[in-house]
């Protein structure tokens, strides 16, 4: 749909939605198992959760719950997407029931990537070519056991609606610059992210980095010091305050997005904005600065309709389940369970995944004419199996629910991992779906417990991955933010 | 009036167990030859004109070839006809409901059905665990056995107060009946306390609700009706049976506090036998898990739904009970090798009609029993058949 809104309207963030894995673990419990200190507390992905399961989990809350009939494109910002070579975002945009020929875009290989992808979708948008762009910031990096960036990186999303019309924030200028050093960097083929003296970063990266964005504002800009937020990506916990000396913000007017959760990676910058936007008032201006590798991008918005009583970043610091570390190794693939692994006998990308893959991360149904079940999969259902009529129409499934039963398996060949609950559940649209559990406590399974279905990474074979929704806990008030 | 076109002749069964030491072929000449030496009056090996086999999961378990050529190919009857039945749980008494139809047809007087499975050739994570990697990538991942019928017993524990402890004593009945039982698996009584204190299997599963993996065969050799007095003085008729699907995977289910195919087969199987539930003596039921055999007892129309755990309180089930259910011991004792479970119920019954179940036999009062398997993905087949030593039923 190209040209939403009258060509006059400013071009902005017309919606956002956040998500962040509830768990969290103190730095001083990973310090305590290698004999140094640490601060605060930093988020950590569940085991079976990746860059690609938040990036939709972020997108579902941009998005309204029908999906996304109407995106032009879907711009997928991430250092760490599970795949060096593959489509990831096929998998996002085909969960997000995305139309077919939707544009999409990887952007990766730096955490500065979602300023880069903010710039783009705006100048697409305004130069009337798109309509509707979406922007996800997605990370979940990982470091080596032992290092300092273990403690220091989080995980998390952020998914802007970038169009015409009657936006959030609106953009009024960019800027980029800075001298390029190698600060942090992660080599082709290796997993954990390695940095170099945070000191030599802060002095030599961070200030003129900063400076040499704001300035590349041009001209026209307001002095930074004038913007009444600063919303930056933290590589560390004093980097907030580091770019905002440096470009003559006062400190408080700088968003710490990354307390509490460390750093996000492409999702950092994008959170700040989140909290900028959500504490801000209309006509007030948010400075955001991108950092990577020495250099910076500036990208100046002003706070155009603030969204009413939302507070994400204090829900994402309510809401946490707190981790020790053989549970944090676990987690983030430092402890494996041995054994030999059963295989599925189906190549991941087999022609029974290809035929019903986009049913399966669409969560389609194929609702009976006549009776209205729903049949699933809609590739293999082509007759109703309760009534046996046969015109069936393809239907997106309801995905909150309540428990109408379950098991929890004790007892699993690798590579499963045991307790391993299943639950069948009483659907809001009617029916029944079946799937396994993530995240429920053995002891908060019963009958009547609110569920929702989440993307999430069903196994791994062959180095690909195959992706299925879970249940877990449905939280109504602490569910993923977004307006 | 019932069916009563087939008799059978004669069984056989190898006392099951965790058998390292027989082959898949050991196993069925063993039954095989029991069955022929256990026809009253003798029969020749040249006499059989087809052959049915069950084997549930062929290759998965051990070294068997496909095609129903694993029967007759190793029994000296290669030339004969044979078919082997695939059918989940019910694979054994679906053989033989199969074996039936090809004597009742007319086409064949003899016909040889032999239920046959080797479970302990491969390990527990490769055999029947294995399938939790297997089947469909999405919708049976992680799906086992357990899993499968524990979501039953926890809807029917929320919807009828059924109780852990009911539960527990089926497994502490059966597992007594198979203590009496020279061809069971397990052979020691249990009692409630240790069945609740095993390790979780599958909650709301123990280790003591769940059926063992054994490997066993079973035989039967069935004849037309009107031959049967050539064999035997005292012949086993086919009273009725009844075979009933239901959908393809569970979460398709209309309800999870009862088996459709089940409750299906059962009525199919009681037409046909011209009687009702109350007429049945002996039951040999589809014990896969404890929960299953409550849920039976109300499929089968034992007592009302919702009333299983009930009838099991007030003894009624037991070998000395108004409807003794599971006198051989049952899967969970005597064990639930697939292919041969089916027959080996039948062959149990055979005996306990005949009187002849030494160490666990039954008072006979009605001269029926009852034979009950239900399985497969979705819990979707189910096989009831009835016997009876009534000529004119």
């Amino acid at each position: 749909m190209k040209g939403v809104g009258p060509a006059g309207d400013p071009v902005g963030v017309l919606a956002y939605g956040v998500y962040v894995p509830r768990y969290r673990i103190d730095r001083k419990e990973i310090g305590r198992h290698w004999g140094t200190g640490g601060r605060g507390t930093r988020a950590v992905p569940a085991a079976d959760e990746d860059a690609v399961t938040m990036a939709v989990e972020a997108a579902q809350a941009t998005l309204p719950a029908d999906g996304a009939p109407d995106l032009d494109a879907v711009v997928v910002t991430s250092c760490s997407l599970p795949y060096a070579e593959h489509d990831s975002v096929a998998t996002i945009t085909q969960a997000l029931r995305a139309r077919p020929g939707v544009e999409t875009a990887m952007l990766g290989g730096t955490p500065r990537a979602s300023a880069a992808a903010l710039r783009l979708a705006q100048d697409a948008v305004a130069g009337g070519r798109l309509g509707r762009v979406l922007v996800i910031a997605s990370d979940a990096r990982r470091a080596e056991p032992g290092t300092d960036l273990e403690a220091q990186l989080g995980a998390g999303a952020v998914a802007f609606l970038v169009g015409r019309g009657a936006p959030l924030l609106a953009f009024e200028g960019m800027g980029t610059g800075g001298r390029p050093l190698l600060d942090r960097w992660r080599s082709a083929g290796a997993e954990g992210v390695r940095s170099y003296d945070a000191r030599f970063t802060r002095e030599k990266g961070y200030a003129q980095a900063a400076r040499a964005a704001a300035a590349g504002l041009g001209p026209g800009a307001p002095a930074s010091g004038d913007v009444e937020h600063l919303a930056c990506q933290q590589p560390d916990d004093r980097a907030a305050a580091e770019f905002a000396k440096a470009v003559g913000v006062p400190p408080e007017r700088a968003v710490d997005a990354a307390a509490g959760l460390g750093d996000l990676g492409t999702a950092g910058m994008p959170l700040a904005l989140v909290g900028a936007l959500e504490r801000g008032a209309a006509g007030e201006r948010v400075l955001a600065l991108a950092y990577a590798s020495g250099v910076a991008d500036a990208l100046l918005l002003r706070i155009a309709r603030p969204p009413e009583r939302a507070d994400t970043l204090g829900a994402l610091a309510r809401d946490v389940v707190s981790l020790e570390y053989p549970a944090f190794l676990r987690q983030t693939g430092g402890l494996r369970a041995g054994g030999e692994p059963g295989r599925a006998g189906l190549p991941p990308t087999s022609p029974l995944l290809w035929r019903e893959g986009p049913d399966l991360l669409g969560l389609t149904a194929a609702r009976c004419e006549a009776c209205g079940y729903l049949n699933s999969p809609p590739e293999s259902r082509r007759i109703c199996v309760r009534c046996g009529h046969r015109t069936l129409t393809r239907v997106a499934r309801a995905r909150r629910g309540v428990v109408h039963t379950f098991g929890i398996n004790y007892y699993m060949p690798p590579p499963l991992e045991s307790p391993l609950p299943v639950i069948v559940a009483d659907m809001a649209d009617g029916s029944r779906y079946l799937a396994l559990a993530t995240g429920i406590p053995n002891e908060a399974l019963q009958i009547g417990l609110p569920v929702e279905l989440c993307l999430r990474v069903l196994y791994e074979e062959r180095g690909a991955r195959v992706y299925a929704y879970k249940f877990r806990e449905d939280r109504a008030g602490a569910a993923p933010a977004g307006v | 009036m019932g069916w009563n076109r087939v008799a059978i002749v004669g069984v056989g069964m190898i006392p099951f167990g965790e058998l390292f030491d027989l082959s898949y072929e050991a196993m069925i000449e063993e039954a095989y030859v029991r069955a022929l030496d256990g026809v009253d009056k003798g029969i020749e090996p040249r006499e059989i004109e087809a052959g049915w086999l069950g084997t549930c999961r062929p290759l998965a378990h051990g070294t068997e070839t496909l095609a129903g050529v694993s029967l007759a190919g190793i029994l000296g009857l290669a030339g004969i006809p044979c078919t082997r039945v695939e059918n989940g749980c019910p694979t054994g008494s679906d053989a033989f409901r199969n074996a039936c139809l090809g004597v009742a047809s007319g086409v064949y007087d003899v016909a040889l059905v032999v239920g046959a499975e080797k479970m302990r050739d491969k390990s527990t994570e490769e055999s029947l665990l294995g399938r939790a990697t297997q089947g469909h990538p999405v919708f049976q991942r992680g799906e086992s056995a357990p899993i499968t019928f524990a979501p039953q017993a926890t809807r029917h524990m929320h919807e009828f107060g059924t109780t852990k402890e009911q539960m527990a004593l089926v497994a502490v009945k059966n597992h007594g009946n198979g203590a009496r039982n020279p061809y069971s698996h397990h052979r020691k009584p249990l009692t409630v306390e240790q069945v609740l204190r095993s390790p979780w299997v599958c909650y709301p599963l123990n280790l003591f609700d769940c059926c063992p993996q054994t490997d066993g065969a079973a035989a039967a050799i069935l004849v037309r009706a009107d031959l049967a007095p050539r064999y035997t003085e005292r012949p086993v008729y086919v009273a009725g049976f009844g075979m009933a699907t239901d959908y393809q995977y569970i979460v398709e289910k209309e309800s999870f506090t009862t088996f459709v195919a089940t409750v299906r087969a059962a009525e199919q199987a009681y037409r046909m036998a011209g009687i009702t539930p109350a007429d049945v003596g002996v039951a040999e039921v589809h014990d896969c898990f404890t929960i299953t055999e409550l849920m039976n007892y109300e499929d089968l129309g034992f007592c009302a739904k919702g009333e299983g755990g009930k009838l099991i309180e007030r003894g009624e089930t037991a070998l000395t009970g108004r409807i003794p259910v599971n006198p051989s011991g049952g899967l969970l004792a005597k064990g639930h090798p697939l292919g041969a479970t089916g027959v080996a119920q039948l062959a149990e019954l055979f005996w306990q009609l005949r009187g002849e179940a030494t160490g666990r036999q039954v008072e006979i009062r009605t001269g029926y029993g009852l034979q009950h398997n239900l399985g497969g993905t979705g819990i979707a087949n189910s096989v009831v058949t009835i016997l009876t030593t009534r000529r004119d039923g």
